[in-house]
Parts: structure tokens; C-alpha cells; sequence
């Protein structure tokens, strides 16, 4: 189900509201648990068995690694178990076909056996949730959590239908307290509308509207130098307030259950460097790499080069963590690229003495190229989109830009680089942002009913 | 990358009193308008349209196996609840209107170019590896209709219409491409197969801006009057202007409805403003006294069968007024290709054939003849023409007893629960250009329940009912060139069971035995590929319509390899060559010259590559052209 359709608006989120506020504390995580399955079995059910091995193994795990800890052991078989498993499914699932793929790529030159298979099917935010479940085994591993109080709580935190599917990735340490003991207030309440509002505009009336230019950039013939950069452009757009428009609707349900999420984004596009944009950009994930898996591998305490090859293979992970393509391990090589040539000129960006607007211009284009990687289908395709981008493709094609896109665009553009974030606007809800998002809101939601449904990018990662 | 927060939230209770309260009437309002929504949609629930005829067995189908465990089921639900949302309905037309008016917003199906000019999206959105496709699988029916026609003694003239984004291509906006090579392809392939096709492509670009109306997936009347006077050059049947049918008129406002379908698609109001001036005039013809040109009636000897393009019978009064005499039109709007045609013949046959029909045909239609194969395949138009008025000329192809593969023995009673498959004819045994230039006769009988005849062959499927109470049915074999697929011949039962008796199976051709034309064959020469006969014909030998050759080989030889005809130009055009693969001991080589109507035929040649161990002295014995009329 996605947020952005009449069923989860009309009839999945004024029941589970109904049900939620009716039933006693105790009952609360229970039902956010079983509207979760419904909510994320609406098109597979199947896959909710998936989740449900995630959950039993883990929570199994945190139990056994306890019980071992009291008794003077450290439960590692477990951890390895969680490992297994966890890393297991997404490998399968995810990197399955890919390998495969990779493999007869290889051998078919030398005439070498194909290997003939049936695709496997991805399960939707199976990244997402089986960090989530991993999380909480490492830090109860670590004792930087204890171990879930109840199965139906852990049931909650790893099902939890508003950031289930896209994010952001809610490490157990963070929300462990809040599974246990929340408030429900009318002013959470009302954040969690207007967070939630906020969201749903972003998606549908910028990032939807500019996807379509995107879509004709990138899936379409050789553009013009102009239309490269403006479906470049219209991409850096559209993979922003699709994110971060559903970053802050889970945010919002997240409130309205009575959680507070972590921040997700922080206005990433004024980043000041690279290093700068990966404290903005989908900062649940860049932390989570950070702590399980950049500091584990030695971080920077073990010299420049042992530095430099954490920071590579950490953002190439990250960029493999996305999809299973070349075009996203290139991305994060691309990534790690500017974060080392950063480090080695001290943690600030080779432009560091232009002005801080010169610096923000020059950033974002870096970002932009790094995008380009992102969306293109193959590398192949990367190198000749970007090839365009200079002038030097071998069509010269346009885009099919209306009016419309314009106003998105100028719309998105205010948003990015003159108002707040979400997250602040929610700090002081001032009336003279509440009022006029209630407009667009409705705007939005009479725009859906005349759309056909448009699902959200991060679904795919 | 740094440490993250939760998102940070004030004290409770820290919103100002007034505030609060603006608070609390948003919660309410917004919890009112989702609330409100699923009460109005469950109250008030909107009939969704209902589906007809494919698109209808399609959604019976989609529903009957919509499961959960695949999302198929979920996906239903929501495409229903879209379907019968009130709201949705309600909000829908004024925001779309709005969108429409302030931004130039088409929707998901309708694009909307420069000067407002509206286009379909999937009329240009066509898929790139399918195009050539569908022209071809519609050229090799309408060859197959026009040689019944020929044969019947009715001239038929296809008019193919081009899309409105290809003849406005001028119009689409940035970053959109017209394509035309897919509309050329569909003429060229129509040509090659012997259609007689009028190019209305080229009429109607000098007059792009007028051709069609702005709003409106149709012709102007403007370009219907020009394709009318494209059809009478091509033809050589224009009138000169006094003895022309009417008087042709300018009508001051744009009356020819429909005027806006393509607002009607994006649920917007069609304005009166949104005719632009350059739309008007209008056309009509008229009587000289003043009254509206007659409609054309059974006693017309043309008629005119097509689409929505000929409705109202505008495009028909230009072409009586051009031609010079009344026109009846046979026009059934959204229906595929020979619906319109299909219906004539009911109604006109066998007593008042017409002389000439024009079958009016979109672009559109051919082309998604690739893509939409399902909806194509069936041709139930065609197949009723086809199994229902046999041509009165016909010619026994007798072919070698092992080129049938029988899987039904002759003579006895089938029993079949579905279908099964009853004679299949390898290739290499009869050898065609496809178009209907060979048929297949069955005679049998339907013992219980009805069964329908499914023809394979490589350019589709051609289905046909038996009609009840019927010994024989005849339907043309579309394809078997080098390579394809073998033609196989299933029996469908069209009840749970039937039980079918096929007594006997053969190839014929439409053609007059009768005028064939001898052809004088020389010995097998050497050449360059292996080697070579020729068949000479007279000098002032030229190919009638739909003229076929006939080709026997020697029965008593090996397998002749890479078999081609030749038929050398006689213009500065390339010569034809028609490859035909291998050529089985006393197979049949049948050849739709169509294509060359009206041009010298002195001489044909046919090339087999020669075999070391056994040479084949002679190839072919017999050789003749035989005409249709």
C-alpha cells in the first residue's frame, strides 16, 4: 500500500486511527503491528513472512545474547545467526538475480554455460527493515540497548507501517524507550497532520510532476546540452521531495501514534561540500553505515590509507545497499570519491575558498552528476547522459516541458533554498505555514484523485 | 556524517490558547474531508462504465483470476474504488478544467500542443519495434479482402488516414516526434501486397494546420475535402467540375460534430472559442437547389465503409461530389477494420453489388495491429467475409498426398473438448506471398455443438465459426514464406464438446482457369547462385489486379534448395525478388503480382542453388498468369 492512494487515505489510516486511539497502552503496539502486516501484505502477502523470520530470529536473538550475557557469555553465535539470516534474505532477494546476471555477462564471451533462472522477485523495503532488525541485535550485542520487552513491542518496531517500507531506518536504540512508553497528545497530534501534509505535497505536487521530465530525460532519446542539465535537474528534484516528502509523512504517522522518528533530512541541497551533503542526506542511513559499519571497520583511528579504503568500501556498500546495479555501486565509488579527496584536504571541500554561496553552487552540481549515475540504467547510458550535459551527445533532443513542470519546479526551488525544513516548520507550527499548507493539501489530494497512482522512488531500494 | 536526532518537538502544551483552537478546527476539517470522502464514496457510489465486446472479456478475465498473493487482487480493489469513487468523479471535471485552462494540462491521455492543437498520447506513443508489424499483418488481410472483392467483381480502393500528429507534426510540443515513417510504412507495405492504396499522407501535409479540427482526434472538413480529391486523382475517376455530384459550399461556423472528443477525453467542456478561426470556413455540398446532398442508397455504386473518420457521411458527399455520383456510407465508429465493410456485405450481398468500395482505414488502427495482436487476431470481421462469400472463380492447387500431415482421420467423427489440432502442411510444399492468394476448403460437417476453424499462419491467426449447417468453408492462408512456422489448422469448440467430421481438406486460389495466360519455359541454365529457369510471357502481357502466378515443379527430383523468383523491372526500380526457401518434390509456387497491376510482365525467372550429388535438370514445368476478371 502507499500513502499516496485513496485506500491507504480514506479507508487504511481513518481505521487504524479509529482502532488505535480506542484500544487500552497496552494493546497499541499490537495494533500498530497488525495493521502494519496489512499494510505492507496489501500486495504481497507472502512477503509478510519474510518479515516475520526477521522478526523471530532477532527477537530471539536479543533474548539468547541477554540470557548468555548473565551468564558470563556474549551470545556471538546469535549475533552470527541475525547476521546469517538477515544479510541472507536481502542478498537473496535482492542481489540474486543481479549476481547471476553478472556472472553470464562474464562467462558469455568465453562461451561459457549460461545459467538459466527464474527472477526472483523483490520484497518491498526489505533494505530498510532487515537494518532495522540488525540493528537491534548488534546493540543489544554491544549493551548499548537491552534486550525488547515484549515480542509485540518488537513485533511494532520492526513492522511499523510508516517507515516500513522507505525509511527512515529507525535503529532500536533510538526508539527502544518510545516502544515501551509514549505519549499520545492532540499537539503531537497535530504536528504529526502537518509533518504528514507536508509530505504528501512534496510527492505529489513537485516530485511526481517533475519525475515526468525526468522519466523523458533519462528513458528517452539524446537530449541538447540545455534539456540534459533541466532533466538532470528535474531528477535532483524529483529524488528529494520523494524522499524527503515521505521521510516526513512517516515522520507525521509516526506522531500521530505518539513517536518521534529520527530527522531524516536536513536541507541537503545547501550543503557546503560532500562531507557536508552526507550530514543532510537520508541521515538515518548515513549514520547506520557510520556506526555498523565504517567505525567496526576501523573508522579513522587506523592511518590515512586504511581511512580512505574504510570511507570507499563503506560508500560502496552504500550505493550497492540501493540497488542492485552498476550504476549505484559506481554512485557510491562516485560519492566515496569526493569524501576521501575532502578528508585528504581536511574534512573541507578542494572549492573551500570560494564564497559559502559559490560553495553551495559548486556542491550541488557535484551532486548532480552523482544523480545522473544514480538514475541512469546502465553506466553506459551514465556516460552518455553526462556526455550530453557537455554538448558532445549524438541527439539532440528536447523535453516535453509545460507549464506545469515550471511551477513545480519554481515551487520546489522556494522550498529548497528559501524556506525551512519540515522539521522546523514543526517545531513552532506557525499558523502562517499551517494555513497555506491546509490549501496545498487539499490541492494535493484533489491532484491525486486525478492522477493515476504513482508509486514512491525509494520503494525500489 | 553526524550523530542524528529525533525529531524535536516543544513542551506540551506550549501552542497559545487562539492557536489551539485553529488547531483543533484543522484536525477537524481535515478528519471531516477523509471521513466525508469514504462516506460520500460508499453512499453514493458512481456506476463505472461497462465494458464491451474484447475489452469486456478482458476484464471478466482480469477479475476471475485476480489473486492476492501476487497483488493482482489489491490492484483491483484500487482500480475499483478509483472507478466508483463520487468524489473522485465530482472533483475530477473542475480541476481538470482548471488545470486545463491555466496550464495547458492534457491528463495522462491527451497531449496538448502548440496553439492549443490536442493530440492523443497513445496515437503517438506508439512502440518503436512493432510498427512495421502491424502494417504488414493488415496488408496481407486487406490483399486477402481485395482479392475476394476483385474476384467478385468489386474494385476496392484502401484509404489509409494518418495520424493527426504525424500530418500536424508541426503542432506537437517539444521533446514529441511524429514518427511519420511508421505512416509511410503502412502505404509501402499496402502497396507491396497489392493493395490499391491512396496516399492521403501527402495530401493532407500541405494543408496540416486545416486538416484536422483542433480539439477533435478527426478530420476537418477541409480534410476530408482533400482526401476526397487525393482519392479521385489516384484513382482516375475525378470528374471534371461540370459533371460533378453537388455543389461544394463554405459554412460559415464549424457545424461538423464531433468537434471536441479529445476535451471530452480530458473530462473538459468544448468551447465554442476553442475552434480556432483558422477552422473556418467549413465545408458541405449541396444540391443546386439549396438542400443537403442525399445520403447514398442501396442502388449507389459506390460505397464507402469505414470508421468515425466517414461518419455523418460528410467525407462520402466529397467523394459523390468528385466522383461524380452518390456515395453510400457504411461508417461504425471505434470498430476495427472490416467491421464496416462486414456489415455492406450482409446487407448488399449478393444482389446489389456495389462496383467500388472505398474502405476508409486510421493509421492508428494498422499500426496497433503490432502491439495489440489479441484484439487483432481474431478478425471476426474479416473471417465472415471470408467464410461466408466464397468467390465464384475458383482453382484447385493440388498438392503432393504427403504435404498433409492429417491428424484427424478423414471421414470420421472428431470428438473434441477445447480444441485440437486436425491437419498441419510443413513449408516447402506451397510456396505464396500470403494475402489470401491461397485459401483452404474444408468439407465436413458439425455432428453436435459448434466448432469454430482456427487458421495458423505466421501472419496470425484467422478464425472463423462453421456457420451451422454448412459442408464447406473456404478461408485464405496468410503466410508461409521461408522459415515460418508450419500452417496448422485447429478445430475450437465453441460448446464444451463437439463432435466434427472433416471429410476432406485442399488448397485452392481465387482465379480465372479459364483466361490464364501461358507462360513458355526455357531449360535449366547455369547461374551464378546454382541455376535457372525462365518463363516468357507475350510482350503486351501486363498484370491484371490481383493477377497470381502459378508455378508447378517436378515432382520426380530432390528437394530444391533456396528457391527464389525474380522478376527483373522494367523501370529504373530494383528488380522483385520473392525468396521461397526449399522447395519440396511437386510443390507449388502461387504469387500474388498485385503489386506489379498494370506493368509488362516479359519475363520471370526462378533460381535454385544447385546440389553437387544431385543435380536437378528441371524445376519447373508448368508456368501461368491467371487473372481474377
Amino acid at each position: 500500500m502507499v500513502f499516496a492512494s485513496g485506500i491507504f487515505l480514506y479507508f487504511f489510516l481513518p481505521l487504524f486511527l479509529a482502532v488505535y486511539y480506542t484500544v487500552p497502552r497496552r494493546w497499541k503496539s499490537f495494533v500498530i503491528a497488525l495493521f502494519s502486516y496489512v499494510f505492507y501484505g496489501w500486495w504481497r502477502p507472502d512477503f509478510v513472512l519474510l518479515m516475520w523470520i526477521s522478526t523471530v530470529v532477532d527477537y530471539t536473538a536479543g533474548q539468547r545474547i541477554t540470557a548468555a550475557r548473565t551468564s558470563g557469555g556474549k551470545g556471538k553465535p546469535w549475533l552470527w545467526l541475525s547476521l546469517l539470516v538477515n544479510l541472507g534474505l536481502l542478498g537473496y532477494f535482492k542481489y540474486f538475480n543481479f549476481g547471476v546476471d553478472t556472472l553470464n555477462a562474464i562467462f558469455a564471451p568465453f562461451g561459457g554455460p549460461t545459467l538459466d533462472f527464474a527472477k526472483v522477485v523483490l520484497p518491498v523495503g526489505i533494505s530498510f527493515y532487515t537494518f532495522q532488525t540488525l540493528s537491534y541485535t548488534i546493540d543489544v550485542y554491544r549493551g548499548t540497548a537491552g534486550k525488547v520487552k515484549s515480542f509485540g513491542d518488537f513485533m511494532c518496531y520492526v513492522a511499523m507501517f510508516p517507515q516500513l517500507v522507505a525509511g527512515p531506518i529507525v535503529r532500536y536504540n533510538t526508539i527502544a524507550d518510545q516502544l515501551h512508553e509514549r505519549t499520545h497528545t492532540r499537539e503531537k497530534f497535530y504536528r504529526g497532520m502537518l509533518a504528514f501534509q507536508a509530505g504528501l505535497v512534496k510527492k505529489v505536487l513537485i516530485a511526481d510532476i517533475l519525475g515526468e521530465l525526468a522519466d523523458a530525460a533519462f528513458d528517452g532519446p539524446g537530449l541538447s546540452a540545455g534539456y540534459a542539465w533541466i532533466g538532470a535537474l528535474a531528477y535532483t528534484f524529483q529524488i528529494y521531495f520523494d524522499f524527503s516528502g515521505y521521510s516526513d509523512m512517516a515522520i507525521g504517522l509516526g506522531l500521530m501514534m505518539g513517536f518521534r522518528f529520527p530527522v531524516n533530512f536536513d536541507q541537503p541541497y545547501r550543503s557546503i561540500s560532500i562531507t557536508d551533503f552526507w550530514r543532510r542526506w537520508h541521515i538515518s542511513l548515513s549514520s547506520f553505515l557510520r556506526d555498523y559499519l565504517y567505525i567496526p571497520l576501523g573508522g579513522n583511528r587506523k592511518g590515512s590509507l586504511r581511512t580512505y579504503v574504510n570511507l570507499s568500501l563503506t560508500m560502496l556498500l552504500g550505493g550497492l545497499w540501493h540497488g542492485a546495479n552498476w550504476t549505484f555501486i559506481a554512485w557510491g565509488a562516485y560519492q566515496g570519491f569526493w569524501l576521501i579527496v575532502e578528508r585528504r584536504s581536511g574534512k573541507s571541500s578542494f572549492y573551500a575558498f570560494l564564497p559559502r554561496l559559490g560553495q553551495i553552487a559548486v556542491t550541488f552540481v557535484l551532486v548532480i552528476f552523482g544523480w545522473v549515475l544514480f538514475r541512469s540504467n546502465t553506466i553506459g547510458d551514465a556516460m552518455h547522459y553526462v556526455q550530453a550535459m557537455f554538448g558532445m551527445g549524438w541527439d539532440h533532443g528536447t523535453l516535453p516541458i509545460r507549464p506545469i513542470h515550471l511551477v513545480a519546479a519554481f515551487a520546489g526551488a522556494a522550498v529548497l533554498w528559501l524556506f525551512p525544513t519540515t522539521q522546523r516548520w514543526l517545531y513552532k507550527a506557525p499558523l502562517a505555514w499551517a494555513l497555506p499548507l491546509q490549501l496545498v493539501f487539499w490541492l494535493a489530494l484533489i491532484h491525486l484523485h486525478y492522477v493515476s497512482h504513482v508509486p514512491f522512488l525509494y520503494f525500489q531500494f | 556524517m553526524d550523530d542524528h536526532t529525533l525529531i524535536a518537538l516543544p513542551q506540551e502544551k506550549s501552542m497559545p490558547a487562539g492557536r489551539r483552537w485553529v488547531a483543533w478546527g484543522l484536525l477537524a476539517i481535515n478528519g471531516a474531508i477523509l471521513l466525508g470522502t469514504l462516506v460520500v464514496d460508499w453512499a453514493f457510489p458512481v456506476t463505472p462504465p461497462q465494458p464491451v465486446g474484447i475489452e469486456k472479456t478482458q476484464d471478466d478475465e482480469r477479475r476471475a483470476q485476480a489473486k492476492w498473493s501476487d497483488g493482482s487482487r489489491a490492484s483491483l480493489i484500487e482500480h475499483d474504488y478509483r472507478q466508483t469513487s463520487r468524489v473522485r468523479k465530482e472533483l475530477s471535471k473542475p480541476y481538470t478544467e482548471w488545470l486545463f485552462r491555466t496550464f495547458g494540462e492534457g491528463g495522462s491521455s491527451v497531449l496538448v500542443g502548440k496553439d492549443g492543437m490536442l493530440f492523443l498520447r497513445d496515437r503517438i506513443e506508439v512502440p518503436e519495434t512493432h510498427f512495421r508489424i502491424g502494417a504488414q499483418r493488415t496488408a496481407v488481410i486487406y490483399a486477402a479482402v481485395s482479392r475476394r472483392l476483385e474476384a467478385l467483381g468489386i474494385r476496392m480502393v484502401v484509404a489509409p488516414v494518418p495520424r493527426k500528429s504525424v500530418v500536424c507534426a508541426d503542432w506537437l510540443p517539444p521533446g514529441w516526434h511524429a514518427n511519420r515513417q511508421y505512416d509511410e510504412i503502412v502505404l509501402e507495405e499496402f502497396e507491396r501486397r497489392g493493395v490499391f492504396t491512396v496516399d492521403l499522407l501527402t495530401a493532407l501535409e500541405p494543408h496540416a494546420g486545416e486538416a484536422f479540427l483542433r480539439m477533435d482526434t478527426h478530420w476537418s472538413t477541409q480534410g476530408m475535402r482533400e482526401s476526397a480529391i487525393a482519392l479521385g486523382h489516384k484513382t482516375g475517376w475525378m470528374k471534371p467540375e461540370e459533371e460533378r455530384y453537388g455543389m461544394l459550399r463554405e459554412v460559415p461556423a464549424p457545424t461538423t460534430a464531433p468537434l471536441g472528443d479529445l476535451t471530452l477525453a480530458m473530462g473538459v467542456e468544448f468551447r465554442e472559442s476553442d475552434a480556432p478561426k483558422y477552422q473556418r470556413p467549413m465545408w458541405e455540398v449541396i444540391l443546386p437547389n439549396g438542400q443537403p446532398l442525399p445520403q447514398g442508397d442501396l442502388q449507389a455504386n459506390i460505397v464507402l465503409c469505414g470508421t468515425s473518420f466517414s461518419q455523418h457521411g460528410t467525407f462520402g458527399s466529397f467523394l459523390a461530389h468528385y466522383l461524380g455520383q452518390s456515395v453510400q456510407t457504411y461508417s461504425i465508429p471505434g470498430a476495427p477494420p472490416y467491421a464496416a465493410l462486414a456489415t455492406m456485405f450482409r446487407e448488399r450481398l449478393p444482389e446489389r453489388l456495389p462496383h467500388i468500395v472505398i474502405e476508409e482505414v486510421p493509421n492508428h488502427h494498422v499500426i496497433s495491429a503490432g502491439y495489440h495482436s489479441e484484439r487483432w487476431a481474431v478478425n471476426p470481421f474479416a473471417a465472415e467475409i471470408f467464410a461466408q462469400y466464397p468467390a465464384p472463380h475458383q482453382m484447385l492447387l493440388p498438392m503432393p498426398k504427403q504435404a498433409w500431415q492429417t491428424s484427424a482421420e478423414l471421414g470420421t467423427e472428431l470428438h473434441a473438448v477445447g480444441g485440437r489440432v486436425i491437419l498441419d502442411v510443413d513449408s516447402g510444399w506451397v510456396a505464396h506471398t500470403g494475402g489470401g492468394v491461397v485459401e483452404l476448403r474444408l468439407q465436413g460437417q458439425v455432428v453436435e455443438g459448434e466448432v469454430r476453424i482456427d487458421v495458423h499462419s505466421d501472419q496470425g491467426t484467422l478464425s472463423a465459426p462453421w456457420p451451422a449447417g454448412a459442408t464447406e468453408m473456404q478461408l485464405p492462408v496468410f503466410t508461409q514464406t521461408p522459415g515460418s512456422r508450419p500452417l496448422r489448422v485447429v478445430l475450437a469448440t465453441l460448446t464444451p464438446e463437439a463432435r466434427f467430421v472433416l471429410e476432406h481438406a485442399e488448397f485452392r486460389m481465387i482465379g480465372r482457369e479459364d483466361l490464364a495466360l501461358e507462360g513458355l519455359l526455357t531449360d535449366r541454365i547455369e547461374h551464378e547462385q546454382g541455376s535457372l529457369q525462365a518463363i516468357h510471357f507475350a510482350p503486351d502481357v501486363t498484370v491484371p489486379a490481383h493477377g497470381t502466378l502459378v508455378v508447378d515443379t517436378e515432382s520426380l527430383r530432390p528437394t530444391a534448395k533456396q528457391v527464389r523468383v525474380i522478376l527483373p523491372s522494367t523501370t529504373d526500380e530494383p528488380d522483385w525478388v520473392i525468396p521461397l526457401g526449399d522447395l519440396r518434390p511437386g510443390a507449388k509456387i502461387v504469387l500474388d503480382l498485385g503489386a506489379l497491376h498494370g506493368q509488362p510482365l516479359p519475363q520471370v525467372q526462378v533460381v535454385w542453388e544447385g546440389q553437387k550429388n544431385q543435380p536437378i535438370p528441371v524445376l519447373v514445368t508448368d508456368a501461368r498468369l491467371v487473372p481474377l476478371r
